[in-house]
């Protein structure tokens, strides 16, 4: 517990909750995996208490840190890295893409970071074949990631699950609020009717999201390739039908930029993956549309 | 009249403490004066006629020592001096910050790692820094021998800080120079810079 003394303390509870599970399930049904890096506590955990064969199951890395660092999102902003991982599995089992909860702004000077401070679930599907036998399975993941506070770190741990696999429908975990809180910051896809608009000039990308009502307030975090400058200010102005801002176009904006996608926040509502194509470089199709 | 909107006011604020202007490639580099790690004075503007590279260096930065204990700075150092190029390597970090170090100390340092800079440029204040907008260690910035800069950004096309990403990576300096030297077109002149952040001094 040594290394949990540094955490906050809200973290305390969880952690103990966490624990209490090991020692609950005992080493045969739910072993978990623990690292300790130098600034980071990484866990390998898992939504239900078993994995059902033919079913979908979610798996997390929990990342709890000490304070005053931090780890990035998928775009790390001016500096940093995105954490890497890589899975070891069960012959036809198969780990989909990390899901990116919605990340800080960290700004430091003229710096501007996307990334987590505290703590951080970043979360797989993990696609159970039907062939997956009883009694259990090892799952693995070896992951990367760079760690900053006013210095960065590169760390790296291999956390272990065993997974029960069991044909009866498994409970959730005592990991499973982790997910939970973490969904709510996922982005979700653009609601039908939306309708976005992009308009490229030489120093400025202007955003226009049509909701159907005016909104007072939004922020924007892009996806890569990145073509924002993320140190100068945004103007986000409300307009009758949704919401304009006006965002500096980067000096390394990687050649034109022909699309702008990445997560909107609005007030009130959960984030947005939003994906505009500039005006005049396409059919003017919301990507709603296109499916 | 509105009154100035909370916008308007952060815009202001803004250009008064960020160089939302600095030179852009295609523009003339900024000129400057600094003080190297033997105490000779170096202007910019001296070494027109030459290429010259300007390198943001941190030794303690995972991606500065993914370049420099691979033997991967030095190597470009050698390569592009011996060519006639003016290598300038800038520590901005300030007394205190990681990767401060006094001229004594750097020059044991570099001679250490068997660095080939024209210079080592000595900028605590964060000064040219500054001028430039320079945000992270490695950060590139090359400049023709008409003082224009020709290019700025990352020193290569992987963000990582893994050593073994060298091997597959496509150098930009080599990409630059190599180009420019020809007297080819630079085909890109602006990247993304990757790293940490420059220590510089808490405002």
């Amino acid at each position: 517990m040594g290394r949990l003394s540094l955490h906050r303390g809200s973290f305390a509870p969880q952690s103990a909750l966490l624990l209490l599970t090991v020692f609950a399930f005992g080493l045969a049904a739910h072993t978990q995996t623990v690292a300790s890096a130098a600034h980071t506590r990484l866990e390998l955990v898992s939504e239900r208490t078993a994995a059902v064969p033919g079913q979908r199951l979610w798996l997390g890395l929990h990342f709890q840190l000490e304070p005053g660092w931090h780890i990035y999102w998928l775009n790390p902003g001016d500096s940093g890295e995105p954490p890497r991982v890589q899975w070891s599995l069960p012959a036809g089992w198969r780990a989909g893409a990390l899901r990116w909860p919605l990340p800080e702004r960290l700004r430091q000077g003229t710096i501007v970071n996307f990334g987590y401070e505290n703590d951080v679930l970043l979360a797989a599907p993990l696609d159970v074949p039907a062939s997956a036998r009883p009694p259990a399975a090892e799952i693995s993941a070896d992951v990367h990631w760079l760690v900053c506070r006013d210095v960065c770190l590169p760390e790296r741990a291999r956390v272990s699950l065993r997974l029960p696999v069991s044909s009866r429908a498994a409970r959730r975990s005592a990991a499973a609020p982790l997910f939970a809180r973490a969904r709510v910051r996922w982005p979700q896809p653009m609601p039908a009717g939306w309708r976005t608009r992009l308009i490229v000039r030489e120093r400025t990308l202007t955003l226009e999201v049509h909701t159907g009502r005016p909104v007072p307030a939004a922020e924007f975090f892009p996806y890569p390739p990145d073509p924002l400058d993320h140190a100068a200010p945004v103007q986000v102005n409300p307009i009758p039908a949704g919401v304009r801002l006006i965002l500096r176009k980067s000096d390394f904006a990687p050649g034109p930029v022909n699309e702008l996608a990445g997560i909107l926040v609005l007030p009130g509502s959960r984030p947005i993956e939003i994906r505009a194509r500039a005006e005049g470089t396409a059919a003017r199709t919301p990507f709603r549309q296109r499916r | 009249m509105r009154p100035l909107s909370r916008f308007a006011l952060a815009a202001m604020a803004a250009a008064l403490t960020l160089p939302l202007w600095a030179a852009r490639p295609g523009e003339p580099a900024p000129d400057f004066t600094a003080t190297d790690t033997y105490g000779r004075t170096h202007r910019l503007s001296d070494y027109r006629g030459k290429f010259v590279v300007l390198e943001w260096q941190n030794r303690g930065c995972p991606y500065t020592r993914k370049h420099y204990e691979t033997g991967n700075m030095q190597r470009l150092q050698k390569q592009w001096t011996a060519r006639g190029v003016v290598w300038l390597t800038i520590i901005s970090s300030a007394p205190g910050k990681q990767g401060y170090m006094t001229a004594e100390e750097a020059n044991q340092y570099f001679a250490q790692m068997g660095a080939a800079p024209t210079a080592v440029l000595l900028d605590p204040q964060g000064t040219v820094g500054h001028l430039y907008d320079a945000r992270t260690t490695p950060e590139i910035y090359i400049i023709d021998p008409k003082g224009v800069l020709i290019y700025q950004g990352a020193i290569d096309d992987k963000p990582t800080a893994n050593p073994e990403d060298i091997k597959t990576a496509r150098n930009y300096v080599d990409l630059v120079l190599g180009q420019a030297m020809a007297g080819q077109p630079v085909t890109i002149s602006a990247t993304r810079p990757y790293g940490c952040s420059v220590k510089y001094a808490d405002e």
